[in-house]
């Protein structure tokens, strides 16, 4: 008796668990809890990290993926409440509850993955036997010309990554475009376009050397915009497909996703 | 004996390191231009300095002087001031610091403590200091208007100008003109009511004040409806210019709130994205121009004005140019605000056009919508605040332009709270990234022909910019760029002459200035601010 009369003074008492705390769970998580807070981070949040908590490289974070300071949803509650010191985000002024219901909406946007049916040791064998790898990267394997795998189906969905493979063309990430250049004393240099400046181009060479031009040194130059990736349509039944997305989703079961204590 | 006849040469030392900045100086700032005594040079806004000792043919010998390493990972948007040798400047957010101008040694630092949270809407910032006399005067970010004396950093007073817990925060660099100190609010994302103060320098008491969202019974007060204009916006984070000859304050105002849903404020919003021309003893208002009635896009006309005088038609005129955030390029008349010329300096798709008056026509439905709407330019605009140029000699106007570029305009329900932002929703694309899109439009310097508005050369970078712009009278032109690059170009044809990597984002105007007999030129570049000067 006495322990249950103790364990629901406990029960209570969580709920006004000081901030120091970091076991603290995220008591509105219902999905008018998830509604509520989509209403509070259209007007105040999209702006700077987009409708879809996609935020602009090297400006917010992916809220799909790992947030470097919201470890925790404790971590991204009390973030909302003081900012984060020496970056742009600022504190807001949100009721403890509506502070719970960001969290819970922002936290929607790690599982973008669709479930899928397949067989993910299949699908290794034919990304394998495909020669995906030479091009992709998983881990310590394989090419870097391509994007590395291994996180691929935490932010892209089942549909998104199967018409990159049905038609790469349709959608090539500029991260992704090559240039091709002519130097000065006529030596020819292609690979990844890694930066590019007023002066300056580096690049990733299709051996994986690192190379950094001068444009003053460079007689041409041109930026490839379509995708190397040939169109798998005609090589890969639909159980193919399905194996291959089932195996990139296992990789990416791997990745750390919302980080709960 | 000895102690005395060592004593005598150290006090004449601290007698010249002491500077006296009198409101003289500045006005006459241009013809002694070894100082940089305020936030743009001189009143006039041109960042044009008469300095020949780097010129064109020797600017590839500049070598570093010396570096001072910040102690703020903040953005860097302070314009360091310079003299009689001594450069005062802010260190993010809300530090002042004296340094050595010949060695970037620190004289002294006074610190301001912030509170854990701030309401401000783009980065804790600040954009630098006024001298006047033998004070230096700055603004903080929970509301405080400071007089630092310029030889300790002693606070000699400071007083609590705004309520940071309503959403207003000082950002600018202050204008000292004539004995008193100018200064607005940043908050234009927070549904703040925006003014321009004018504050005695000796005391601290205000002047006066310009509501730049008039009030019941005061003029404007009728393009605004029901009570928008209690959260009306108008914020003036950039500092003005002034003409001593007219002896008017030319200041631009920012957007009006709630930014992106211009249906809860219908009518023209009077002054928000207007230049205000004041009288610089009352801070009456003598005439105004509006750049972008009724905005929806955010287009604060924060801008440097700047006074050009330059023959027209055989006629001396008196002009003010304005490169504007909406993408139009306009040149006015500065005794009397009238429009001469306007002409777009980028894609834009929100308007046809402007009238006979500089009143832009728009075109339908290209405000924010409930799926986004793609208007060129973006909320950054075509330029923003980054400091132009006029140079009388090429009789040119440059600016650090975002070309071609777009954004998606959202709109949705404003609710005000006090303390939260009043923005009426979002804008995506705030900054295009070239490494990350098909389509990101690029950054350029470009130089106008204010006699036609026509381009008449860009320097193209590939990443938009954030850094202003510096001319002396050798024809160099001085800029930096997002990825850290900061170089020279001629002024009169955009051919680069010099540069230099150094690596962090250039967000503030580089300056020049004398000292014992060597011309610098300083720029800050991520967290630090770099010095150069010619090899010896």
């Amino acid at each position: 008796m006495r322990t249950s009369a103790l364990g629901a003074l406990l029960v209570l008492a969580l709920g006004v668990l000081p901030a120091q705390e970091r076991s603290r769970r995220n008591p509105y998580t219902s999905p008018d809890d998830v509604a509520a807070g989509a209403r509070l981070y259209r007007p105040l949040c999209s702006n700077c990290h987009g409708q879809q908590g996609q935020g602009w490289p090297g400006f917010t974070p992916n809220f799909a993926g790992e947030l470097h300071y919201a470890t925790s949803d404790a971590a991204l509650f009390d973030l909302l409440q003081t900012g984060i010191a020496g970056t742009d985000m600022p504190a807001f002024t949100f009721s403890e509850r509506q502070s719970w219901q960001v969290v819970a909406y922002v936290r929607t946007f790690a599982n973008r993955l669709d479930p899928a049916a397949g067989d993910p040791a299949q699908g290794s064998a034919t990304f394998r036997e495909q020669g995906c790898i030479r091009c992709h990267r998983i881990g310590d394997e394989g090419g870097r010309q391509g994007p590395d795998l291994r996180a691929a189906a935490a932010i892209r969905s089942a549909a998104e990554l199967r018409r990159s493979i049905l038609d790469p063309n349709e959608s090539v990430h500029p991260h992704y475009f090559r240039v091709r250049a002519t130097t000065n004393d006529g030596r020819r240099l292609e690979g990844l376009r890694l930066n590019e400046d007023a002066f300056s181009l580096q690049l990733l060479a299709p051996d994986g050397r690192l190379l950094a031009l001068d444009k003053a040194a460079l007689r041409n130059l041109e930026t490839v915009t379509d995708s190397p990736m040939p169109s798998y349509r005609d090589r890969l039944s639909q159980a193919d497909l399905d194996n291959l997305i089932a195996y990139l989703a296992s990789l990416a079961h791997g990745e750390p996703s919302q980080g709960e204590d | 004996m000895r102690r005395g006849l060592l004593l005598a040469p150290a006090l004449l030392l601290t007698g010249l390191l002491h500077a006296q900045v009198s409101f003289e100086r500045i006005v006459e700032s241009e013809r002694k231009p070894a100082d940089w005594p305020t936030y743009s040079g001189s009143y006039d806004g041109r960042h044009f300095r008469t300095l020949d000792q780097i010129t064109r043919a020797n600017v590839d010998r500049l070598e570093l002087a010396w570096v001072y390493q910040g102690s703020s990972t903040h953005t860097w948007q302070a314009t360091p001031l310079v003299a009689d040798g001594v450069m005062y400047f802010t260190e993010g957010p809300n530090n002042t610091v004296a340094v050595d101008a010949a060695t970037g040694r620190e004289f002294w630092k006074s610190e301001h403590k912030l509170p854990a949270r701030v309401n401000v809407c783009c980065g804790r910032v600040n954009r630098g200091v006024a001298l006047l006399d033998d004070k230096v005067y700055m603004g903080t970010l929970d509301g405080y208007l400071k007089a630092l004396d310029a030889a300790t950093g002693r606070v000699v007073w400071e007083k609590k100008i705004v309520d940071n817990g309503e959403g207003y925060a000082l950002t600018m660099a202050p204008l000292a003109v004539k004995d008193k100190i100018l200064i607005g609010p940043a908050g234009g994302e927070y549904g703040i009511r925006g003014f321009l103060d004018a504050y005695d320098a000796a005391t601290g008491e205000r002047a006066w004040r310009f509501n730049t969202v008039p009030g019941p019974g005061e003029k404007g007060h009728e393009t605004w409806e029901n009570d928008a204009w209690k959260t009306g916006g108008g914020s003036a984070w950039l500092t003005g210019s002034y003409d001593p000859e007219l002896d008017l304050i030319y200041w631009g105002v920012g957007n009006p709130s709630p930014d992106w849903n211009a249906s809860v404020r219908p009518g023209d919003n009077l002054y928000t994205d207007s230049v205000v021309a004041l009288d610089a003893d009352t801070g009456e208002l003598r005439w105004h121009f509006q750049f972008t009635p009724h905005d929806e896009w955010d287009w604060d006309a924060v801008q440097v004005p700047v006074l050009a005088d330059m023959e027209i038609d055989g006629k001396a005129r008196k002009l003010l140019l304005w490169g504007n955030r909406n993408g139009f390029f306009y040149v006015l008349d500065r005794t009397d605000g009238s429009f001469l010329l306007g002409k777009p300096f980028t894609k834009q798709t929100w308007a046809e056009g402007l009238d006979a008056t500089g009143r832009p026509i728009k075109i339908p439905g290209q405000g924010p919508s409930e799926q986004g709407a793609k208007v060129y330019p973006s909320v950054q605009g075509g330029t923003n605040w980054y400091a132009p140029v006029f140079s009388p000699r090429t009789e040119l106007f440059y600016l650090t332009a975002w070309i071609d570029y777009w954004g998606l305009f959202y709109t949705g329900e404003p609710v005000y709270t006090a303390g939260n932002r009043y923005d009426g929703s979002a804008v995506a694309r705030v900054y295009p990234d070239a490494m990350e899109e098909k389509d990101p439009g690029y950054g350029a310097i470009r130089a106008i022909d204010p006699r036609t508005g026509e381009r008449k050369w860009e320097f193209k970078t590939t990443e938009v910019s954030e850094s202003g712009l510096l001319a002396t009278s050798t024809d160099l032109l001085f800029s930096g760029s997002i990825e850290g690059n900061f170089f020279a170009i001629d002024a009169t044809d955009g051919k680069l002459l010099w540069r230099v990597r150094l690596g962090g984002r250039v967000a503030s105007s580089p300056i020049t200035y004398m000292v014992g007999g060597r011309q610098y030129i300083a720029v800050s570049s991520g967290d630090s601010l770099f010095a150069f000067t010619l090899r010896q």
